[in-house]
């Protein structure tokens, strides 16, 4: 049959059904389709789309009205006569000039401020400022040549015309090696420079603002003009920060933000942002379809991320600090340390020291004594890991021999880390954070000639810190761990594999999934190669990372075949009663959980509480996880009067133990706020879901699933305390990183465009909220089946649609069970 | 300046469409479109930046102002609404494109509102909905082109039931059904597209 034919016949039947009940439509398609399946399920398809498309594209396009500027082309500008408009941002439009009266015909950029400055104030300013803007000459500067007002009274400026792109994409464009941009972006530091000793700070500094010519010769623009427009020392008035608005938020410095003075090290922020952005193609602060408040917030508070581009993320965090005193004084300092970094010679920045950082980390996380234990049993497992490994290997004397050393230095390290976090041993309250940051160093420096004992430290370091929660200290020292292993043992080696392992759960943990799957599918390559006893336990540990990664698809069958394969390596392994076993038993237990078999998951959970119990006692944070998912399945079966304390203790615990940054914490939290919704206890659940979206872009990483979560979470809350349009931003936020993070079928975005469905239903606008329920409730039925919690959470808010907009019939077929689909 | 001789060449080259020379379309296009962005221009010098207009009073107002009503039947006026809905598409299309493309391919500062004469678009529908529902529209259209012209002439140009129904000569029953059925097509080829 040609597609047209086919068509018709979908087309007719369509029509057909369209103006019949329900059940008519089904005897129509009974009668119809007997011999043709596929063309039932087309027009049952595209019936269903019918009834859930509401009134899309039913109100017609339409157009918003924006200004549109008259075109200047061809007018006269004091001597210049304007060619064509070329560039347009907040302060108003460059157009390229010719002047007039000049036989040579020299281009120039003319810089025409916008109408709503405060033009005689500016004119005035240039007059006092032009002859030390013309005393900047230099050849990585474009001169500012003239200026006045124009004949309809707007400030103009006219500056030395450059053609070029503007810094980044220049680097872009070309692909320009790292070492490449660093020499480059230091000819742009020396221009800063030799602006700053004439006594000009430019304030405005950006990558539109350097431009690159053809020849790779960089040209700052706009030298002194930010002044000119915002008047003399950045002050603290309101129209100045209004006028301070027009400029780029993204490469603005934390003092300009705040109106406070601005000074040479105001250009070295905006300069480190730049180098920032040059060598890890990200934003330090995450700019990323965030709000603007948003990264103001960021850029004033937030600890950047390092960019991860090895020792340049020393010079460059250093560029970046908060507070100008402590960043570079000038951008000669930072050209050096880049010079210096170029040739391979130490460079002067230092990460923050050890006090400062100890001090800073008290206040975030608040450690309490017992994480000195904490810290002590990660590292005591540390120490036991690395006796395993040599054990292990005693088949080959020899080798056992050396190993049975390595395993001897290796301890002695640890073990001297372990008296240095002992608050006893020296009086002082010293940090976990602290103490491994010194243990990273020393090792460094002290293990230079043993690079298969550092090895090993440092993978031990790094799975302290992530125990911690410390993702991006963890995955530096695995990272190191990693490499060093990969040459000293070969890239398939169990040594290797184990950090490459580690380190591709720490990727799991930062949400960086893609990178987590590279590794534990490179793991599984080597792996496969090597059959003996000793790799299995890695490889259970692999084949759990696998199931974790499907879980996180939504997989849940795909995950459960992965946990039992790792359950039953691990029990033939070790037995029953062991921790490896009990995290398995947990793992499945979720996913029994996610499938609605609620028994079997309480069950599992229970097994896991007992094993984790036994072998740790309960003040561990393996007991408040056990104690925590028992809580949370009692709260799926609707047992709240149960489930709620055993939060609550699995909270203090957690709390206590881990302190109250930790990520863990965030799951507890959210599965708490949840229970307090489902209560009524609306400001109770707003303020838990607040606590967790503090630790965002900190503990918390952005990508992380618990963001999206709490964030539709403190929607619900607040639609609960009447404040609908918060509600709406929340949920379409959380809607939107859950699209962007999960793929399109994933059942949790249809459970979230239910919620958000409902929010606009309470919002008064049944029109839009409709679509969402019907289409969200069908998805959740075909994917997670009827009896799911999620599914009859959908079913009740499209009831609800229906019974308050006068349709009780429809609301009666959603509640009578023979009919499950509207 | 408005003036009565600017209703010549559009109402000449409708004839040349009722005529049967076809090519005859891609010269008014042009016509339609640059009106339609003169009339938007327009309504912004009298109106507050922002505010919102119906594609329909574009496409009415251009039709005025174009088209000669004494010397007009029923297949000028169709035809004029159906390249009027097609030029209206491009508009809404183009400019999404370029918001779509400042977005991805540079900071968000670098393309301010005032670069546009018009900030298109349905206030329900992102510039990325619109680019999609441009694709699927392109191909129904390959499905079943008389659909895609029902959804160019509701949608785009804003004409009601009657109105489309008139303009393509068809009873506004059929247009209704053929309507739903285009929508159901479009609705379920945006979702999977999500």
């Amino acid at each position: 049959m040609t597609d047209n034919a086919r068509w018709a016949e979908i087309k007719a039947l369509f029509g057909e059904a369209l103006e019949l009940t329900p059940a008519d439509r089904t005897r129509l398609l009974d009668a119809r389709c007997a011999a043709d399946p596929n063309l039932r399920r087309e027009v049952e398809s595209l019936l269903a789309s019918h009834d859930a498309a509401g009134d899309f594209i039913e109100t017609p396009a339409s157009v918003t009205l924006a200004p549109e500027d008259r075109s200047r082309a061809g007018d006269l500008i004091g001597p210049y006569r304007i060619e064509r408009e070329i560039g347009r941002g907040g302060m108003g439009a460059v157009y390229l000039a010719v002047r007039a009266d000049d036989a040579y015909r020299k281009r120039v950029a003319v810089k025409v401020i916008k109408r709503g400055m405060d033009t005689d104030e500016i004119v005035a300013r240039f007059r006092r400022e032009r002859q030390t803007l013309a005393n900047l000459d230099h050849p990585n500067i474009a001169r500012l040549l003239d200026g006045g007002t124009t004949d309809d009274g707007l400030p103009y400026f006219v500056m030395e015309y450059v053609e070029g792109e503007p810094l980044d994409r220049y680097c872009e464009s070309r692909a320009l090696s790292i070492r490449e941009r660093l020499r480059l972006f230091r000819t742009v530091c020396s221009a800063v420079q030799f602006a700053h000793r004439n006594l000009v700070v430019h304030r405005d500094l950006k990558p539109d603002n350097i431009l690159v010519t053809a020849d790779g010769t960089p040209k700052l623009l706009d030298f002194g003009i930010a002044k000119l427009l915002t008047g003399a020392d950045g002050g603290t008035v309101a129209p100045t920060r209004a006028a301070e608005r027009m400029m780029t938020l993204d490469y603005a410095s934390p003092e300009q933000l705040r109106g406070e003075a601005v000074s040479t090290a105001t250009d070295v922020f905006s300069l480190g942002v730049m180098l920032y952005e040059l060598v890890s193609g990200r934003h330090p602060f995450r700019r990323d379809g965030r709000p603007a408040y948003a990264i103001e917030v960021a850029i004033c508070e937030d600890e950047p991320l390092r960019p991860g581009a090895g020792e340049i993320d020393l010079i460059v965090l250093m560029a970046i600090r908060k507070e100008p005193s402590r960043r570079y004084g000038a951008a000669n300092e930072l050209d050096d340390d880049l010079r210096r970094h170029l040739e391979g010679l130490p460079v002067a920045a230092h990460a923050d020291s050890v006090g400062y950082r100890a001090s800073k980390f008290v206040r975030r996380h608040k450690v309490g004594v017992a994480a000195s234990a904490l810290i002590a049993a990660s590292l005591v497992a540390g120490i036991i890991g690395v006796s395993t490994q040599a054990r292990i290997a005693a088949a080959e004397r020899d080798r056992a021999r050396v190993e049975a050393d390595k395993a001897r230095r290796v301890s002695a390290v640890l073990e001297q880390m372990l008296r240095a976090a002992d608050p006893a041993v020296d009086g002082k309250d010293v940090t976990v954070a602290a103490v491994l940051g010194e243990a990273s160093r020393r090792a460094r420096i002290e293990l230079a000639a043993q690079p298969d004992v550092r090895a090993a430290v440092r993978a031990a370091i790094g799975n302290t810190y992530y125990s911690l929660g410390l993702y991006d200290e963890a995955a530096a020292e695995l990272q190191e761990a990693l490499s060093l292993s990969e040459s000293l043992h070969g890239r398939d080696a169990v040594e290797t594999t184990d950090a490459r392992v580690k380190l591709a759960y720490v990727h799991l943990e930062q949400g960086d999934v893609e990178a987590a799957e590279r590794g534990f599918a490179r793991a599984m390559t080597s792996l496969e190669a090597a059959r003996a006893r000793d790799v299995r336990d890695v490889r259970s540990r692999v084949i759990n990372a696998m199931g974790l990664m499907a879980a996180r698809r939504g997989q849940s069958d795909a995950a459960i075949a992965h946990y039992r394969e790792a359950l039953d390596i691990t029990r033939a392994l070790y037995g029953d009663m062991d921790l490896r076993v009990a995290e398995i038993t947990n793992n499945l237990a979720v996913q029994a959980q996610a499938k609605a078999n609620l028994d079997e998951a309480e069950r599992l959970y229970r097994d896991a509480l007992r094993v984790a119990q036994t072998l740790q006692g309960e003040r561990h944070p393996g007991y408040a996880t056990a104690l925590s998912n028992l809580a949370g399945v009692m709260h799926s079966q609707g047992r709240l009067i149960e489930a709620r304390p055993l939060y609550e203790q699995a909270l203090a615990l957690r709390t206590e133990l881990l302190g109250a940054d930790h990520s863990d914490l965030a799951f507890t939290e959210f599965n708490y706020a949840d229970l307090l919704l489902q209560q009524g206890e609306f400001e109770p659940a707003r303020a838990v879901t607040a606590r967790i979206l503090a630790r965002r872009g900190r503990a918390l990483p952005e990508r992380h699933p618990i963001v999206p979560a709490a964030l539709i979470n403190q929607g619900r809350a607040r639609l609960g305390l009447g404040d609908g349009a918060g509600a709406e931003r929340d949920i379409r936020e959380g809607l939107m990183l859950r699209r962007a993070m999960m793929p399109p079928d994933h059942w949790l975005i249809a459970n979230t465009e239910s919620i958000l469905g409902e929010c606009l239903m309470v919002r008064g606008r049944v029109k839009e909220a409709e679509p969402l329920l019907v289409w969200s409730y069908q998805r959740l039925l075909a994917n997670r089946g009827p009896a799911h919690e999620r599914t009859r959470d959908a079913r009740a808010r499209l009831v609800r649609l229906y019974e308050t907009t006068g349709r009780p019939q429809l609301a009666a077929g959603l509640r009578s069970p023979a009919t499950p689909r509207p | 300046m408005p003036d009565i001789s600017d209703r010549g060449p559009v109402t000449r080259l409708l004839g040349d469409l009722r005529q049967g020379r076809r090519e005859a379309v891609d010269e008014v296009l042009p016509l339609v479109y640059a009106e339609l962005r003169a009339i938007a221009a327009r309504y912004m010098r009298q109106e507050r930046a922002g505010h919102t207009l119906q594609a329909t009073v574009l496409v009415h107002d251009a039709f005025l102002k174009l088209v000669d009503q004494t010397r007009v039947n029923w297949q000028d006026r169709a035809h004029f609404f159906a390249v009027a809905s097609q030029a209206m598409r491009r508009i809404l299309v183009d400019h999404a494109r370029a918001r779509d493309a400042a977005k991805r391919g540079a900071g968000a500062e670098r393309v301010s509102a005032t670069d546009t004469v018009l900030l298109a678009g349905n206030p329900a529908l992102t510039p990325e909905d619109l680019l999609t529902l441009d694709q699927a529209l392109t191909e129904l259209a390959a499905l079943d082109p008389s659909q895609a012209r029902i959804v160019e002439l509701r949608y785009f140009g804003g004409l009601s039931i009657d109105e489309a129904a008139e303009a393509l000569n068809i009873s506004p029953a059929t247009l209704k059904r053929e309507w739903a059925l285009a929508r159901a097509w479009l609705h379920r080829r945006l979702a999977a597209a999500q």
